[in-house]
């Protein structure tokens, strides 16, 4: 009973994962668009490759209890590793807009 | 007028664009300004100049006076040469900077076009628009775009 209320909560996370993550993944898309280019283009291009990225993870994470233990944490390394790069960049990047706007 | 015909300076022109010797009226002055040698007469009066008035009329009254040819063979142009204009009335100036922008940043000129159209008629609001619409080239377009844009906007802004 325990383990199959632990498995509904983390399958319910999951799937509210997915979605806010397909919800930002329209986001980039949509603003991408409205930057052509410049110091934030440059970037954004990154991000939306890092968000696509996310998306394909969190999408394979419903499934993570048949994969082999070693594999799982394999990828959530890896999720954490660019999830790390996602808040460097976007650190910079606001960094450098508030660079530009006080010069 | 051949519409399609492209418009060159003559080295009249580039004499004044570079001493004004001539004393051009300063209508005439921001059409000359216009003039890449590798636009048309329609694209000059369609997009270029869309911002001046009666760009046509100044484009033949610039062919008479010996400063452009049109369809001709005319002198060689280069692409940054700007001028520096007389204490002018504020609306023209701006009109060429809207012309500026149209020129330089092409398709993504939209935003900046209007930051332009709703600066405050004063030179320092003017000035202060300009270097806003810098930043967000800066950000948003293009950082080439965006000095290009400031350097050829900064000598039309000399004349305030």
């Amino acid at each position: 009973m325990q383990g199959i209320y632990n498995f509904n909560i983390s399958l319910i996370i999951s799937f509210a994962a997915i979605l806010v993550m397909i919800f930002c993944l329209l986001q980039v898309y949509t603003l991408k668009s409205k930057i052509p280019g410049g110091v934030i283009g440059k970037r954004w291009n990154f991000l939306v490759l890092l968000v696509v990225l996310f998306s394909v993870g969190y999408l394979a994470t419903p499934f993570f209890g048949a994969l082999p233990a070693e594999l799982m944490r394999l990828i959530a390394s890896l999720i954490f590793f660019f999830g790390a790069i996602y808040v460097l960049i976007t650190v910079k990047l606001i960094y450098r807009i508030i660079q530009e706007l006080t010069d | 007028m051949d519409l399609s015909a492209i418009v060159t300076k003559t080295s009249k022109g580039e004499e004044e664009i570079q001493s004004r010797k001539y004393g051009l009226d300063r209508n005439l002055r921001y059409v000359l300004i216009l003039i890449d040698g590798k636009s048309s007469v329609q694209e000059l009066v369609d997009e270029k100049g869309a911002a001046l008035p009666d760009v046509r009329g100044s484009l033949g009254a610039l062919a008479e006076q010996g400063f452009i040819t049109i369809g001709g063979q005319g002198s060689k142009v280069s692409d940054d040469t700007c001028a520096v204009p007389d204490n002018q009335d504020i609306p023209t100036i701006k009109a060429a900077l809207i012309a500026i922008a149209n020129e330089v940043l092409g398709a993504d000129a939209g935003k900046i076009v209007s930051k332009l159209e709703a600066a405050p008629d004063s030179p320092e609001g003017l000035q202060e628009v300009v270097n806003s619409c810098k930043k967000v080239v800066r950000l948003l377009i293009d950082e080439k775009k965006a000095e290009a844009l400031m350097a050829r906007c900064s000598t039309v802004l000399k004349g305030l």
